[in-house]
Formats: C-alpha cells, sequence, structure tokens
C-alpha cells in the first residue's frame, strides 16, 4: 500500500543553512506518527514540508522528493495539498471572529453557502474536536474569549471543518496545562481511527501515551524510526537510547522553560 | 566623604528641588494655550450657536444672521471624497509593504517616500493640485480640494495600516493557509480584520485631521457662499470658513469664525474620543 | 558545525522534485493570489507617482521665475509684484526666523514637559496630561491662528511688545513700531504648536531608555536630576535630535496660524515686532491674487522650494530616528493593537 504521505532523500536549507539532512521517511493511512527529538532538530521544519508551509519562508530550498499519495507535493496546488493536510500550530490561533465563524471559515473560504450546511459542519466538527458540549450555547462568542485548551480543540476543528485526510500537528499541547494537555491527547487518540496524524513533540511521554510509530530525529536527520513501544524499550540507535535515557533530565529542564511546570508524577512514568 | 558632605547633600536636595520645579512649570506652560484656546473658542462658540447657524448659508456681506449650513455640507462632502479615495490606496499600499514587501529597494523606496510625504506642508499640495487639477479642469472644484486632503490622508493610512499588519502575529497567517486558503483571502479576511481596530484608530484620527485642514482647500476646494454639492463646483468648508470669517473685519462674521472653529474641535475631539474608546474597548473586551 | 559540511557533500538526490518552493513560488501561486499581489504594489507604487509628480508639476509650474531669476531667487530681497520682480529672501528669512523662534521654545517647553511626564508624574497624572497634550496637536492650525488673531496678539502687545518696545526699542531685536502682528506673535504660536509634537517624541525617546539604566544610576545613590542629566540625557541624545528635526520640519510647512497672525509684509527685519511672511505664508496670502503669470510662478518655486526643504529634513529626521529610536517616533504613537486572541495563554 502507498504511504499517505513520504519524504525521501530530503534535504532543505534555510539559505546556507542545512536544516534537514537526507530524510527519508513514511507515513501510513490511518497511523498516529508521532516526531521527536530536541529543539531545532528539525521536527517542525519536516512537518512543514508535508503541507509546504515552508514556502513561505524566503530561501528556502529543497531537495529531494516529499510525495501524497504517491503525488510530489510540489505538483500539486498548495491551497488544494493544505485542504487535504490539515495543520495545527503550537500556540492556539483563533481568528479575530465569532467561534461559530472560525469554524465555517474554512468551508466558507471553499465555497460553501448554504447556512444549514454550514450549521451542520461546525456541529460535526466541533463535536469530533469534543469541545461542542463546552460552546453549543455561545457560537457567537469571540473565539479570544475561550481558554488556551478550548482554542486549541476549536483550531483543531476548524481543522477537521475542511475535511483534511491529514493532520499535522506541530506541538500542539505545549502551550496548555496539564488539563487541557490531557484533553487534547484524548482528542488525538479518538480521531486515530478516521485520520491520519502525524505528531511533533518534545514530551515524550505524549508521544509513547498516543502514537503508533514513532521518528526520532538530530540535527536534521531521522535516527530511527519504529513501533512506538519498540523504540521506546530496545531503541537501535545509541544516540536514540541516549536521548531516551536523558528523558527526566528533558522534562525537567522544559518544565522550567516552558509555560508549566511537568508534573512531577510523569517523571517516573516509564 | 569630603568634610562638607553635609552641604553638598544639601544642596543636591536643593537642587533635586528645584528642578523638579522647573519641569512642573514647563509643563504648565504648555499647558496654558490648550486651556486658553479651548476656553475662548467655547465661550466665543457657544455664543454663535444657533439654529440658524447649522442650517442656514451666511448673510449678505455686512448683513447679520445666516450660518455656516453650506460649510458643514462641505466638508462633509469632501472628507468623504477623500477618504473614498485614501483608504482603498492606503491599505493596499500598507498590506504590500507588510504582507508582500518586507525588503527590497522598492519597498523601501515607498517606505522613505510615504513618511517623507507625511512631513510635506499641506499648502505645498494644495498649490500642487491647482497645477494638475484645477487649473486643467479651469475651475476650481470639490474633486481638487479631496484630492489634495486624500494626498495628505494616504500617507497616515498607509503607514497605519503596515504597522499594524505588522503586529499581527505570523501563526494567524499560517493559520489560514494551512487550511488551503489562498492567501488573498488569508490577508483579506484574517489578517486585515485581526489588524482593523488599530487602522480604523488611525484613519480616524486621518479624517479627524484632515477635517480641520484649510491650507490645501484654499486653492482647489476655493469656498462658496450658497449650498453645492456637486463635486464638480467650488464649495465652502468650515476651516476655510473659519478662515475667511476670521480675517473679515464684521464682529458677526468673527463670531461666525468662532462657531465654526468650536465645531471643528467638536469633531476633532469625537474623531480622537472615538479611535480611544474604540480602541480601549476592544482591548479590554 | 558538522551539518553544514556533511549537506555540502550530500548525496545527489535521486529524485529531485524539479520544482523549488522557494526559489519559484509565484509559478504556482493562484491567480487571485498574482492579481491582489500585483494590486497592492500598484497602490505602493502610486505613493511613489505622488511623490515625483509633485516635484514634477511644482517643477513645471515655476519654470519662469527659474529661468527668469535663477539661483539668485533665493538671496533677491525684492519681492514685488507690480514692477514683477520677485526674491524669495524676506520668505527663506521669515521661515528662519519664526522657525528658530518657536524650535528653541518648544525644544525647551516640550523636553522639559517629557522628562516631567516620564520621570516625575504618576500613572494618573501622566495619562490624562499626555492625552491633553495629544489633543493639543489634533486641534485644526486655522483655530490657532484664530486664537493668535484675538487672543495672542492683543496680549503681547499690550503686556510684551509695547511695553519692551517703550523701554528698549534701540536695541535692534525690539526696533520699529509694535504693529501687533509678526514674527514674534508667529514664533509663539508655531511654538504652542508644534510642542506636542517635541513632547510626544521626547517621551517616546525617554521611555525607550531601558528601565535597568535608570536603576543602576539610583543605585549608586544619584538623585534624579543627576540621574537625568548623567544617564538619561545621554542615552536620549540621539533621539532628541530627531525631534528637534522633526518639529524644524513641522514649523516650516506650517501655514494658516502664521499667514493670520505674521502681518503679510515683504521685508527683511531682525525686529520681533516687524510683520512679515514665511514661504507658506506668502503662498496662502498672495496665491489667489497672482494673476500675472510670473507672480504664479514665483510662489511656485517657493512651494517647491518649502516641499524639498521639508522633504530633506524629513529623511533627516527619519535618519536620526532609525539611527536611535525606531520609526514610531514619526508619527503620533496609536493606541492600537490587534487583538492577539491568546486569552490564557500564560
Amino acid at each position: 500500500m502507498t504511504p499517505v504521505l513520504e519524504a525521501e532523500h530530503l534535504h532543505l536549507m534555510y539559505g546556507a543553512r542545512p536544516a534537514l539532512h537526507d530524510v527519508t521517511l513514511d507515513v501510513r493511512e490511518h497511523e498516529v506518527l508521532a516526531i521527536i527529538g530536541p529543539s531545532g532538530c528539525g521536527k517542525s521544519t519536516l512537518l512543514r514540508t508535508f503541507n509546504r508551509m515552508n514556502d513561505r519562508i524566503p530561501g528556502v530550498r529543497v531537495i529531494g522528493s516529499v510525495r501524497f499519495r504517491g503525488r510530489s507535493v510540489f505538483d500539486i496546488e498548495p491551497t488544494s495539498l493544505r485542504r487535504q493536510v490539515g495543520m495545527v500550530f503550537q500556540r492556539p490561533t483563533p481568528f479575530p471572529m465569532s467561534i461559530f465563524d472560525n469554524v465555517a471559515y474554512g468551508p466558507r473560504m471553499h465555497g460553501v453557502r448554504d447556512r444549514r450546511r454550514l450549521k451542520e459542519i461546525v456541529e460535526t466538527s466541533l463535536r469530533r474536536a469534543a469541545l461542542w458540549d463546552e460552546v453549543k450555547d455561545k457560537l457567537s462568542a469571540p473565539a479570544a474569549a475561550l481558554s488556551g485548551g478550548q482554542q486549541q480543540r476549536l483550531c483543531i476543528a476548524r481543522t477537521l471543518a475542511v475535511e483534511p485526510q491529514v493532520i499535522l500537528l506541530d506541538e500542539p499541547t505545549s502551550a496548555l496545562d496539564p488539563g487541557a494537555t490531557a484533553k487534547i491527547e484524548e482528542l488525538i487518540e479518538e480521531l486515530a481511527g478516521a485520520y491520519t496524524i502525524v505528531l511533533v513533540t518534545h514530551n515524550l511521554d505524549q508521544a509513547e501515551r498516543v502514537s503508533d510509530r514513532v521518528a526520532f530525529m538530530l540535527a536534521g536527520e531521522v535516527v530511527e524510526v519504529g513501533p512506538t513501544a519498540e523504540v521506546f524499550e530496545r531503541p537501535r540507535d545509541p544516540r536514540t537510547e541516549r536521548y531516551l535515557a536523558g528523558r527526566p533530565l528533558t522534562v525537567a529542564r522544559r518544565g522550567v522553560r516552558g509555560p508549566r511546570l511537568a508534573p512531577v508524577g510523569e517523571w517516573g512514568a516509564r | 566623604m569630603p568634610p562638607d558632605a553635609g552641604r553638598w547633600t544639601a544642596w543636591r536636595r536643593v537642587q533635586e528641588r528645584a528642578v523638579t520645579l522647573c519641569l512642573l512649570l514647563a509643563t504648565g506652560v504648555v499647558l496654558v494655550p490648550v486651556a486658553s484656546v479651548l476656553y475662548v473658542t467655547v465661550r466665543n462658540g457657544i455664543a454663535a450657536w444657533n439654529w440658524a447657524f447649522f442650517t442656514q448659508v451666511p448673510a449678505a456681506v455686512g448683513a447679520s444672521g445666516g450660518g455656516v449650513g453650506n460649510a458643514i455640507a462641505g466638508t462633509a462632502l469632501l472628507v468623504m471624497l477623500a477618504l473614498f479615495v485614501a483608504a482603498p490606496v492606503g491599505l493596499m499600499a500598507g498590506v504590500y509593504l507588510s504582507e508582500f514587501g518586507r525588503e527590497g529597494g522598492f519597498p523601501r523606496a515607498v517606505r522613505v517616500v510615504n513618511d517623507a510625504l507625511m512631513g510635506v506642508p499641506t499648502i505645498v499640495l494644495g498649490i500642487f493640485v491647482y497645477a494638475a487639477v484645477v487649473v486643467p479642469m479651469g475651475h476650481f472644484s470639490a474633486l481638487a480640494g479631496s484630492v489634495a486632503l486624500a494626498l495628505i490622508l494616504i500617507p497616515t493610512v498607509v503607514r497605519v495600516t503596515e504597522d499594524m499588519l505588522r503586529m499581527v502575529p505570523p501563526e494567524l497567517r499560517d493559520a489560514g493557509l494551512a487550511l488551503g486558503v489562498p492567501e488573498w483571502r488569508v490577508i483579506t479576511s484574517i489578517v486585515l480584520r485581526a489588524a482593523f481596530p488599530g487602522i480604523l484608530t488611525g484613519i480616524a484620527l486621518g479624517v479627524a485631521r484632515i477635517a480641520g485642514e484649510t491650507a490645501p482647500l484654499l486653492f482647489t476646494a476655493f469656498g462658496n457662499p450658497n449650498w453645492a454639492l456637486n463635486p464638480l463646483q467650488p464649495v465652502s468648508a468650515l476651516p476655510l470658513q473659519v478662515f475667511l470669517d476670521a480675517v473679515s473685519p464684521y464682529a458677526d462674521l468673527q463670531q461666525k469664525a468662532w462657531g465654526a472653529a468650536l465645531l471643528l474641535i467638536v469633531i476633532v475631539a469625537c474623531g480622537n474620543g472615538f479611535a480611544r474608546a474604540y480602541t480601549y474597548g476592544r482591548k479590554v473586551g | 558545525m558538522t551539518k553544514r559540511s556533511s549537506a555540502g557533500s550530500a548525496p545527489v538526490a535521486r529524485r529531485s522534485s524539479g520544482s523549488d518552493p522557494g526559489g519559484a513560488p509565484a509559478a504556482l501561486r493562484s491567480r487571485g493570489d498574482r492579481a491582489f499581489r500585483l494590486a497592492t504594489m500598484l497602490a505602493a507604487a502610486a505613493v511613489l507617482a505622488a511623490a515625483a509628480a509633485i516635484a514634477f508639476v511644482l517643477l513645471r509650474a515655476s519654470a519662469p521665475a527659474i529661468s527668469r531669476f535663477g539661483p539668485a531667487f533665493l538671496v533677491r530681497a525684492d519681492w514685488d509684484p507690480i514692477r514683477l520682480s520677485f526674491g524669495a529672501l524676506p520668505f527663506v528669512w521669515g521661515t528662519l526666523y519664526t522657525t528658530a523662534i518657536a524650535t528653541v521654545l518648544a525644544v525647551a517647553a516640550g523636553v522639559m514637559t517629557a522628562l516631567y511626564l516620564t520621570e516625575v508624574a504618576g500613572g494618573g497624572t501622566r495619562a490624562v496630561l499626555g492625552f491633553t497634550i495629544e489633543f493639543l496637536a489634533a486641534i485644526p492650525s486655522v483655530i490657532f491662528g484664530l486664537w493668535g488673531l484675538y487672543v495672542l496678539i492683543p496680549w503681547l502687545r499690550d503686556h510684551v511688545a509695547v511695553p519692551l518696545s517703550m523701554r528698549a526699542g534701540d536695541f535692534p531685536l525690539l526696533a520699529g513700531p509694535v504693529y501687533g502682528p509678526g514674527m514674534l506673535a508667529a514664533g509663539l504660536v508655531l511654538a504652542v504648536m508644534i510642542v506636542p509634537t517635541v513632547a510626544a517624541v521626547s517621551r517616546e525617546v525617554f521611555a525607550s531608555v531601558p528601565e535597568t539604566l535608570r536603576d543602576a544610576a539610583y543605585a549608586l545613590g544619584v538623585t534624579r536630576w543627576e540621574m537625568v542629566r548623567t544617564v538619561l540625557l545621554p542615552a536620549a541624545k540621539g533621539g532628541l535630535l530627531g525631534a528637534v528635526v522633526l518639529a524644524v520640519g513641522r514649523a516650516m510647512g506650517e501655514t494658516m496660524a502664521v499667514t493670520m497672525v505674521i502681518g503679510n509684509a515683504a521685508a527683511v527685519s531682525v525686529s520681533l515686532f516687524a510683520p512679515g511672511n514665511t514661504m507658506s505664508s506668502v503662498i496662502a496670502n498672495q496665491f489667489a491674487e497672482a494673476t500675472e503669470r510670473l507672480h504664479q510662478a514665483a510662489l511656485m518655486e517657493i512651494g517647491l522650494l518649502l516641499f524639498l526643504t521639508t522633504l530633506l529634513v524629513n529623511l533627516g529626521a527619519r535618519w536620526l530616528a532609525a539611527r536611535t529610536a525606531a520609526r514610531a517616533m514619526m508619527v503620533p504613537p496609536f493606541a492600537g493593537a490587534p487583538e492577539e486572541g491568546q486569552a490564557d495563554a500564560a
């Protein structure tokens, strides 16, 4: 079976600075693939190559191939590619409009005018994003009034509303508190059946909890890919092993820098 | 410590007090003219305000009575025409500078020239429009006046638009694009929308400013003692009326000047008040 | 770093995509995007075109005067619409004179006000005064003219000009009859009008000096004034110079208020009480009655000179601003900020 997304011998440079080096990676139908690695290892860059968001950055050069269902993404109109390969970002990005209009934004832009149809889409998307019960009475309230976790689920709902096949999640919980993070993780597990999901995270426990396969990146290269349990329990590459072994340290360091302290319990979770 | 440390400290304390007093005095000196202008204008202006003042055209020279109704209408016409031209051009140019032309020679040139245009004396814009519009048309007109006002407004709108768009977080653009929406629609429906309060504030202040401009209208809109709302005819305007009445020898006309001046201050205050209230409300809500 | 070198010697990609998203995005950009981009670019070009048109039209309209008087136009003191002999010196002088009065007064008062606002005043006072001064900046020029004509000039004549000229009329600066309208009145009205600019820009400049610098000075036990003198003013020097240049630019171009209070005379006099004209006020005063082609061309040439001078002054202010603080100081600060919707992002 052809993979949904595949990168093959992909090199990417920001001007003279290499960001990805000879990356080969595939994403399979209906799986949750987690990409882990230290900050600056290129995991977000790789994610952004899948839906050509890197086009926006001046001076980006790409060598190698990236394919979506066997077709080079560079031969697909970016707007049509991005409709099929949706993306959710690190910080919640509610548009400056109501909750309803946020979710309806994509379908409207893609030509859905019928009010009833829009209502249907909004409700379905919000339900799938597990937000419906919380917002059904205030759909016309500004999205900015929601909490950070709700905003992030709203952004997921907004992505779902354009009916993508793949959802790229770029550290979707790094700006959220543990409670909101848990909800998003639950949601990822629920969506896994219907969508193909690529999750970039530097929360290793999150990767272990929600992903089917995990790819470990270091300095722009994919060091190791494999089924999550395998990689976490028996890493083949010594670099992966070192990175995973340093986990408590990583979590602690992130806790100091990041918006919230990681709960102590997570330290010994493994 | 030197032996006279105590005296030194005392001297420093005196010095500190004296300087603070000077600063306070300077601030007071700056405030005196504001207070005086506002007080005199309100006192003299209110006396001129009555029903006829707002609804009638000026009385014949030397006669009393009449009003500045035509000037109010003329100002409204001029400002609206100017806004009609300046808003689209300024918004588009601002979008270009913020979204497409962050770097490079052309955008930099536009930025420099635009900032420089903000400082061009408005009388210069007036005689430019006289030579470029009034002379070819053969007569003064509201249209010419509004072109001159638009030339004042455009640089402000360009600048405000660019500044406000730059404050919109880039993630918002990414989020729009990631939904598969074309860039231009992302800009018009999300980015501009997010920056809208700030842009509107800037435009409100700009409109308040051009409503009070006299110099660019002297040789373009020219003035008109009668009702005139045809863009191709000369029109009166409040600031023009203030000028013409102020330098006239008739007490009645001078009073009309104060009345029109008060009205202008009210317009400016509304523009500023609206701008403040709008942004303040937005920030809190 | 090893990454850089290994990328350089990377094995040739087996399959290259062929399109380069960084280098050739235009090719795949949708038609709507291209049209929109082009439209915005045209609008930006219109700004340049407007500036070019102003320069060109003014140059063409002033051609008769330029060819008749040449560069001597600037230094000829003779302005006679009847004999059609035109020299701009009286107005250049008037502009320099009034601008100098206004700049000296406005910079002194404006910088001190800004210091009071940033270093002394509390939050509430600061907000109220800041708002008041901003409002002063928004009052139309013609209203200052009206106020100057009916409030400032009578006061000035009775309480300043007449007593001074009676006691020290031999002193050239105070010589000559007192009419009321004149250089001093124009300079004062200008000062009042540009004070908000100086105060607002200086305030931005002072506010942009890092708080840590102040703290460091105070930690050494210096008084507020000593901190201002030894730390704040040196740090703000460049920005304040920008404020001065900007104020000069404003003062030079200001028209209506000056026109109404300067007395409309074409003479070169050092007396504060002498009537005169600035470059902008002579245009406002005479353009409407300039029926002779040469008279109009001479006024157009003055306009052109004014255009070029203010352009240079503003570019200078911009350059100073770019060297020191932000571009933000060129326009009054707007309170507006876009919503970010970060309701609970910590």
